[in-house]
């Protein structure tokens, strides 16, 4: 056990510690972890036209990682795996919310006849398996490559292909572009801890999904174990992905994101633990949100914005 | 023919005729083997809400012969226990087998050459049995009866197995062909054709472990010499292998002798009434219970086959898998083979599912080894197991024996440890 505590001790050496100095100035910014408050997320609209979450040094980690998207041995193997959670996420999600008629439930089409945004796409690892379940799904994603990868990835199945549909760019251009269009649900997964301006990256979803429709999000929790878990041991002693994958001062802790949320009139139903047991492959829902968690949240009826 | 016959029932789906076949047709899920293991995965197929839409093509060796309950009981019968019950209620054909002819039994006693090294396992629950007597052509019939029956895109098609098969990478699929010259292309095969399976024996990297008891089972239909509620099974442990008495109804029980090869070879050259005094010998003392021992009369239907162990070290590969005896097959002391068969079948059609529902496509390697995993963590230890006792009650060294009497003793003593052996073999 001590040899175990000095290992790493040693090895964290070796890493910056951001809590050691940032802890305090992140609080200041951030709200209580009890109660959240709203009006520090007030998302002030007049960013909206000249903002972008766009975030270049983000984007071009994963245009490097472009060619090993489908390789399921490859550094997005996790990714792979974490399916099982998060289409499971959007099942039950949706069924809960009655997007999904009972009878269509647990059918294997269940998602049938419901249009779905996937933000952040990478190569489609989630676009697809949501749009085999029988959703139109329209995935972002800002590098170019990765669109390439996942529209080559999508030809190869005729079963879905004719649902799929993949953009190069932000969400908010999307959103600038096509005003009208608001899906089922956007989903976005293991993304807002890449992107700038993660407030007014939150907005843009809640912008893009009709109301009573539902946001997804997968993310990595701002914690001290997040710190131990997402980044010394998934990327230096585990090489679960490669270095410089996450910035642990850009995660996302469940409050902050329930409150940007709230702001942008979206009310939180779940938030669920997940973890990742590498030896073989597999995520499981715990009751612990430390590290990585889901959240689901619900758009509310204008009716309540309009009071606002 | 069969396909006349068929398509008047069968509605026509994306399967379409038989006529498919002769150009090159592809099905989801292609069963080689349309036994008993082969039929209910059909058939579990047609009931789960997530698979019922792919298209099934079982392909049996044997001809599509009509079938028609005999007056007298076959002596090919299996002992189905609670968990395939579960199975076949669950699959719809639970009902027309209670309706037709099984016999639950409440109960068996195991005992050895002295009376008092007696166990009794007994059903814990009071509205169920502790196994239930079918013979074998029933179930299969009453299996392939309702996957006929079943709108759905299951098709069977008869005097055609498997002649080869091989797995196309660039398309993920399975390219077959078949004995009568036909090819077709499948997702999936699901080798369920027995011990000798042709898809075990193309799969790669495949080692097949297998081991000869140099035992017959010898199996044959017994008649009571005055009639009894036959209730319970009796099984009893001799020096050359284990034999047991399944109850069929009040006037008949089914015998299962296992034999070193030599002396059951000599049993099926004698005359019935030979044997069956050589059984009653073999039989005494009986075990002193409250249940009334059957006095036989009658031995007819004679038969033997030779036993032994046999497991794959892989029950997949890609855009293949095993069920049934194609992946183990086990001594039938415990009356588990069949039972670990339709055990395959609920798990594969758990895995597949939660693959579907996961958004994957469909049969992947991924889903495939998730039923490896499970079934071989479930089946290995059982194997083991029977294995064990095999060997324990085969042996004369006095140290074993007296070790066995001890465990006996043991599993006597606490009716806790009978009821954990009784609910692993459920």
């Amino acid at each position: 056990m001590l040899t175990t505590v000095c290992v790493l001790s040693a090895l964290a050496r070796r890493f910056p510690r951001p809590w050691a100095r940032n802890l305090s100035t992140r609080d200041d910014a951030s709200p209580s972890s009890t109660t959240p408050n709203e009006d520090k997320f007030k998302f002030d609209p007049h960013l909206w036209s000249t903002s972008t979450s766009f975030n270049a040094d983000e984007v071009d980690k994963f245009r490097a990682m472009a060619q090993s998207w489908w390789d399921p041995q490859g550094p997005c193997q996790p990714l792979h795996s974490m399916n099982t959670l998060r289409v499971s996420l959007v099942r039950q999600g949706l069924l809960q919310t009655g997007l999904i008629p009972e009878d269509q439930a647990q059918t294997g089409r269940d998602l049938t006849g419901l249009r779905i945004l996937d933000v952040g796409c990478g190569g489609g690892l989630l676009s697809e398996p949501l749009a085999r379940l029988g959703a139109t799904v329209t995935g972002l994603d800002a590098a170019e490559e990765n669109i390439r990868i996942a529209q080559e990835h999508a030809h190869q199945d005729e079963a879905i292909r004719e649902r799929l549909t993949y953009e190069a760019c932000t969400a908010e251009d999307f959103c600038q572009r096509n005003p009208e269009v608001q899906f089922d649900a956007v989903v976005a997964s293991e993304v807002i801890e890449h992107v700038d301006q993660q407030p007014l990256f939150v907005h843009t979803c809640s912008q893009l999904v009709r109301e009573r429709g539902s946001l997804f999000f997968t993310t990595l929790n701002r914690t001290q174990e997040s710190y131990l878990a997402g980044i010394v041991a998934a990327e230096y002693v585990l090489r679960l992905l490669p270095r410089g994958t996450h910035d642990w001062q850009k995660f996302v802790q469940p409050e902050e994101l329930e409150g940007w949320l709230n702001a942008a009139g979206c009310r939180t139903r779940s938030v669920q633990g997940m973890v990742y047991m590498p030896v073989f492959n597999t995520w499981h829902w715990i009751p612990v949100n430390r590290v990585n968690y889901a959240l689901h949240a619900v758009k509310e009826p204008a009716l309540t914005s309009f009071i606002d | 023919m069969f396909a006349p016959k068929l398509a008047g029932r069968v509605p026509r789906g994306r399967v379409g005729g038989l006529r498919c076949l002769a150009t090159h047709a592809h099905y989801d899920i292609v069963i080689a083997g349309g036994g008993l293991v082969g039929c209910a995965m059909a058939a579990a197929c047609q009931s789960s809400p997530v698979l019922q839409s792919k298209s099934v093509l079982v392909l049996e060796n044997g001809p599509d012969r009509p079938y028609h309950l005999p007056e007298d009981y076959g002596n090919r019968v299996i002992a189905l226990n609670n968990s395939t019950r579960d199975l076949f209620q669950h699959i719809h054909v639970w009902a027309p087998l209670t309706a037709s002819r099984m016999k639950t039994v409440h109960g068996m006693h195991v005992w050895e050459a002295t009376p008092e090294s007696l166990l009794t396992f007994q059903s814990d629950q009071p509205d169920r049995g502790h196994f239930y007597i079918l013979e074998n052509d029933l179930v299969v019939h009453t299996l392939s009866q309702k996957i006929r029956q079943s709108p759905g895109h299951v098709r069977v098609v008869f005097d055609s197995g498997l002649k080869s098969g091989q797995y196309n990478q660039a398309r993920g699929q399975m390219d077959l062909a078949l004995s009568d010259g036909r090819s077709v292309s499948t997702s999936l095969l699901i080798g369920a054709d027995g011990v000798n399976s042709t898809v075990r024996k193309s799969m790669t990297r495949q080692q097949y472990l297998s081991r000869n008891y140099h035992q017959f089972g010898v199996v044959g239909l017994l008649s009571l010499a005055e009639p009894i509620p036959n209730n319970m099974a009796w099984q009893k442990f001799l020096p050359g292998g284990p034999v047991a008495l399944l109850p069929l109804s009040e006037t008949r029980s089914s015998l299962v002798w296992t034999l070193p090869s030599h002396q059951a070879q000599n049993m099926l050259k004698s005359p019935p009434a030979v044997v069956l005094a050589a059984l009653q010998e073999a039989l005494r003392p009986y075990p002193v219970v409250s249940d009334p021992f059957p006095r036989f009369s009658q031995l007819s239907q004679l038969a033997g086959f030779p036993l032994g162990l046999g497991h794959a070290s892989r029950y997949c590969a890609p855009g293949q898998v095993l069920i049934g005896d194609a992946a183990h097959r086990v001594h039938p002391l415990a009356g588990q083979g069949v039972n670990l068969g339709f055990g395959d079948v609920r798990a594969l059609v758990r895995a597949l599912e939660t693959s579907v529902l996961n958004g994957e496509r469909f049969a992947t390697y991924r889903s495939l080894l998730a039923y490896e995993t499970d079934r071989q963590r479930y089946n290995v230890p059982m194997m083991l197991g029977i294995d064990f006792l095999q060997k324990i009650y085969g042996s004369q060294n006095p140290v074993v024996a007296a070790a066995r009497n001890f465990g006996l003793g043991v599993v006597q003593a606490h009716p806790s440890v009978q009821k954990l052996l009784a609910s692993f073999a459920n």
